[in-house]
Protein backbone atom coordinates (compact mmCIF):
# COMPACT_ATOMS: atom_id res chain seq x y z
CA UNK A 1 0.00 0.00 0.00
CA UNK A 2 1.74 3.13 -1.27
CA UNK A 3 0.78 6.28 0.59
CA UNK A 4 1.15 9.94 -0.34
CA UNK A 5 1.83 11.96 2.79
CA UNK A 6 0.70 15.59 2.54
CA UNK A 7 2.34 17.92 5.05
CA UNK A 8 1.18 21.52 5.58
CA UNK A 9 2.95 22.42 8.83
CA UNK A 10 6.78 22.34 8.97
CA UNK A 11 6.85 21.65 12.73
CA UNK A 12 5.23 18.25 12.14
CA UNK A 13 7.96 16.93 9.83
CA UNK A 14 9.76 14.55 12.20
CA UNK A 15 6.56 12.87 13.39
CA UNK A 16 5.38 12.55 9.78
CA UNK A 17 8.66 10.97 8.65
CA UNK A 18 8.40 8.32 11.36
CA UNK A 19 5.21 7.09 9.71
CA UNK A 20 6.63 7.04 6.17
CA UNK A 21 7.72 3.79 4.55
CA UNK A 22 10.14 3.26 1.67
CA UNK A 23 7.60 3.20 -1.17
CA UNK A 24 5.70 6.27 0.11
CA UNK A 25 6.12 9.89 -0.93
CA UNK A 26 6.02 13.24 0.83
CA UNK A 27 4.32 16.32 -0.61
CA UNK A 28 4.88 19.69 1.04
CA UNK A 29 2.10 22.29 0.79
CA UNK A 30 1.29 25.60 2.49
CA UNK A 31 3.76 26.59 5.26
CA UNK A 32 5.54 23.22 5.06
CA UNK A 33 7.13 24.16 1.70
CA UNK A 34 9.88 25.91 3.68
CA UNK A 35 11.33 22.42 4.31
CA UNK A 36 12.17 22.13 0.60
CA UNK A 37 15.19 24.41 1.04
CA UNK A 38 17.07 21.40 2.45
CA UNK A 39 17.79 17.83 1.39
CA UNK A 40 16.15 15.68 4.07
CA UNK A 41 17.51 12.38 2.58
CA UNK A 42 15.02 9.98 4.10
CA UNK A 43 14.59 6.30 3.12
CA UNK A 44 14.94 7.35 -0.56
CA UNK A 45 11.27 8.38 -0.61
CA UNK A 46 10.07 10.64 -3.44
CA UNK A 47 9.91 14.29 -2.40
CA UNK A 48 7.52 16.87 -3.84
CA UNK A 49 6.70 20.49 -3.02
CA UNK A 50 3.84 22.65 -4.31
CA UNK A 51 5.35 25.36 -6.51
CA UNK A 52 2.52 27.87 -6.03
CA UNK A 53 3.02 27.86 -2.25
CA UNK A 54 6.80 28.29 -2.67
CA UNK A 55 6.27 31.31 -4.93
CA UNK A 56 3.74 32.79 -2.49
CA UNK A 57 6.44 32.67 0.20
CA UNK A 58 9.27 33.98 -1.97
CA UNK A 59 11.25 30.74 -1.69
CA UNK A 60 13.34 30.18 -4.82
CA UNK A 61 16.33 28.31 -3.39
CA UNK A 62 14.90 24.80 -3.08
CA UNK A 63 17.17 21.77 -2.89
CA UNK A 64 17.38 19.70 -6.10
CA UNK A 65 16.09 16.62 -4.22
CA UNK A 66 12.57 18.13 -4.27
CA UNK A 67 10.40 17.97 -7.38
CA UNK A 68 8.35 21.15 -7.69
CA UNK A 69 4.78 20.49 -8.86
CA UNK A 70 1.55 22.33 -9.68
CA UNK A 71 -2.01 21.49 -8.60
CA UNK A 72 -2.54 19.35 -11.71
CA UNK A 73 0.39 17.12 -10.73
CA UNK A 74 -0.89 17.13 -7.12
CA UNK A 75 -4.13 15.56 -8.41
CA UNK A 76 -2.12 13.01 -10.45
CA UNK A 77 -0.05 12.09 -7.39
CA UNK A 78 -3.14 11.33 -5.31
CA UNK A 79 -4.16 8.87 -8.03
CA UNK A 80 -0.66 7.39 -8.44
CA UNK A 81 -0.66 6.37 -4.76
CA UNK A 82 -3.18 4.04 -3.12
CA UNK A 83 -4.24 6.69 -0.62
CA UNK A 84 -3.24 10.03 0.78
CA UNK A 85 -2.68 10.97 4.40
CA UNK A 86 -2.79 14.64 5.33
CA UNK A 87 -0.53 14.95 8.35
CA UNK A 88 -2.21 17.59 10.56
CA UNK B 1 -11.61 9.35 -14.98
CA UNK B 2 -11.62 9.07 -11.20
CA UNK B 3 -14.00 10.13 -8.44
CA UNK B 4 -12.74 12.35 -5.62
CA UNK B 5 -14.17 13.52 -2.32
CA UNK B 6 -12.63 16.11 -0.05
CA UNK B 7 -12.68 16.46 3.73
CA UNK B 8 -12.03 20.02 4.86
CA UNK B 9 -11.35 20.82 8.52
CA UNK B 10 -9.35 24.04 7.99
CA UNK B 11 -10.58 27.22 9.63
CA UNK B 12 -11.19 29.65 6.74
CA UNK B 13 -9.44 32.56 8.45
CA UNK B 14 -6.59 30.86 10.36
CA UNK B 15 -4.66 29.03 7.65
CA UNK B 16 -4.54 28.26 3.97
CA UNK B 17 -6.39 24.92 3.90
CA UNK B 18 -9.67 26.16 2.43
CA UNK B 19 -7.85 27.92 -0.40
CA UNK B 20 -5.69 24.85 -1.09
CA UNK B 21 -8.84 22.71 -1.19
CA UNK B 22 -10.51 25.14 -3.59
CA UNK B 23 -7.51 25.07 -5.96
CA UNK B 24 -7.27 21.28 -5.69
CA UNK B 25 -10.97 20.96 -6.55
CA UNK B 26 -10.50 23.14 -9.65
CA UNK B 27 -7.52 21.01 -10.73
CA UNK B 28 -9.53 17.80 -10.27
CA UNK B 29 -12.29 19.16 -12.51
CA UNK B 30 -9.83 20.53 -15.09
CA UNK B 31 -8.28 17.06 -15.37
CA UNK B 32 -11.73 15.67 -16.23
CA UNK B 33 -12.32 13.85 -12.95
CA UNK B 34 -15.46 13.91 -10.82
CA UNK B 35 -16.00 15.49 -7.40
CA UNK B 36 -18.47 13.30 -5.51
CA UNK B 37 -18.77 15.45 -2.39
CA UNK B 38 -16.95 18.08 -0.38
CA UNK B 39 -17.45 17.52 3.33
CA UNK B 40 -16.84 20.35 5.80
CA UNK B 41 -16.05 19.32 9.36
CA UNK B 42 -14.73 20.90 12.61
CA UNK B 43 -13.71 24.57 12.04
CA UNK B 44 -14.03 23.96 8.29
CA UNK B 45 -17.80 24.45 8.64
CA UNK B 46 -17.27 28.16 9.37
CA UNK B 47 -16.93 28.82 5.65
CA UNK B 48 -20.63 27.93 5.17
CA UNK B 49 -21.81 30.99 7.12
CA UNK B 50 -23.58 33.30 4.65
CA UNK B 51 -23.06 36.21 7.08
CA UNK B 52 -19.25 36.08 6.65
CA UNK B 53 -18.07 39.52 5.52
CA UNK B 54 -14.35 39.38 4.72
CA UNK B 55 -12.72 42.64 3.51
CA UNK B 56 -13.40 43.40 -0.16
CA UNK B 57 -9.71 42.96 -1.09
CA UNK B 58 -9.58 39.41 0.35
CA UNK B 59 -10.81 36.24 -1.30
CA UNK B 60 -14.37 35.49 -0.20
CA UNK B 61 -14.13 31.73 0.37
CA UNK B 62 -17.86 31.31 1.06
CA UNK B 63 -18.75 32.88 -2.29
CA UNK B 64 -15.91 31.03 -4.06
CA UNK B 65 -17.20 27.65 -2.89
CA UNK B 66 -20.81 28.60 -3.65
CA UNK B 67 -19.92 29.75 -7.18
CA UNK B 68 -17.95 26.59 -7.92
CA UNK B 69 -20.72 24.39 -6.50
CA UNK B 70 -23.40 26.03 -8.62
CA UNK B 71 -21.32 26.11 -11.82
CA UNK B 72 -20.04 22.54 -11.53
CA UNK B 73 -22.97 20.99 -9.63
CA UNK B 74 -20.90 19.94 -6.62
CA UNK B 75 -22.33 18.82 -3.27
CA UNK B 76 -21.08 20.95 -0.38
CA UNK B 77 -22.01 19.03 2.76
CA UNK B 78 -21.59 20.49 6.23
CA UNK B 79 -21.49 18.40 9.41
CA UNK B 80 -24.65 19.43 11.28
CA UNK B 81 -23.21 18.91 14.78
CA UNK B 82 -20.06 20.94 14.06
CA UNK B 83 -22.19 23.61 12.34
CA UNK B 84 -24.80 24.05 15.08
CA UNK B 85 -22.07 24.54 17.69
CA UNK B 86 -20.71 27.39 15.56
CA UNK B 87 -24.01 29.14 14.79
CA UNK B 88 -24.41 27.80 11.27
CA UNK B 89 -28.05 26.76 10.94
CA UNK B 90 -30.64 26.25 8.23
CA UNK B 91 -34.30 27.28 8.56
CA UNK B 92 -35.37 24.00 10.18
CA UNK B 93 -32.57 24.08 12.77
CA UNK B 94 -33.18 27.78 13.46
CA UNK B 95 -36.83 27.04 14.26
CA UNK B 96 -35.98 23.95 16.30
CA UNK B 97 -33.50 25.96 18.39
CA UNK B 98 -35.67 29.12 18.61
CA UNK B 99 -33.13 31.27 16.72
CA UNK B 100 -34.06 34.48 14.92
CA UNK B 101 -32.72 33.44 11.52
CA UNK B 102 -30.92 30.83 9.48
CA UNK B 103 -27.26 31.52 8.65
CA UNK B 104 -26.12 28.88 6.19
CA UNK B 105 -25.26 29.87 2.63
CA UNK B 106 -27.81 28.21 0.31
CA UNK B 107 -25.04 26.47 -1.69
CA UNK B 108 -24.19 24.38 1.41
CA UNK B 109 -26.27 21.63 2.98
CA UNK B 110 -26.36 20.41 6.58
CA UNK B 111 -26.01 16.67 7.00
CA UNK B 112 -24.44 13.99 9.19
CA UNK B 113 -21.10 12.19 9.33
CA UNK B 114 -22.73 9.29 7.49
CA UNK B 115 -22.39 11.41 4.36
CA UNK B 116 -18.61 11.46 4.85
CA UNK B 117 -18.49 7.68 5.17
CA UNK B 118 -20.68 7.28 2.10
CA UNK B 119 -18.45 9.67 0.13
CA UNK B 120 -15.36 7.66 1.12
CA UNK B 121 -16.99 4.43 -0.05
CA UNK B 122 -18.24 5.93 -3.31
CA UNK B 123 -14.99 7.74 -4.26
CA UNK B 124 -11.65 6.49 -5.58
CA UNK B 125 -9.79 9.00 -3.40
CA UNK B 126 -10.50 11.07 -0.30
CA UNK B 127 -8.13 14.01 0.19
CA UNK B 128 -8.09 15.96 3.47
CA UNK B 129 -7.29 19.64 3.89
CA UNK B 130 -6.87 20.88 7.44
Amino acid sequence: MKTLFILNNPTNLSACLEAIAKEDALLLIEDAVIIARKNIEYKHISLFALKEDLIARGINNTDASWELINYGKFVELTLAFDKSVTWL
Amino acid sequence: MATFSLLITANPYSNQGQYSALEFTKAVLEAGHIIKRIFFYADGVLVANRLNCPPADELNLTKSWAKLAIEKDIELTVCVTAALKRGIVNQAEAERNALTSESIDPAFELSGLGQLTEAMLASDRLVTFG
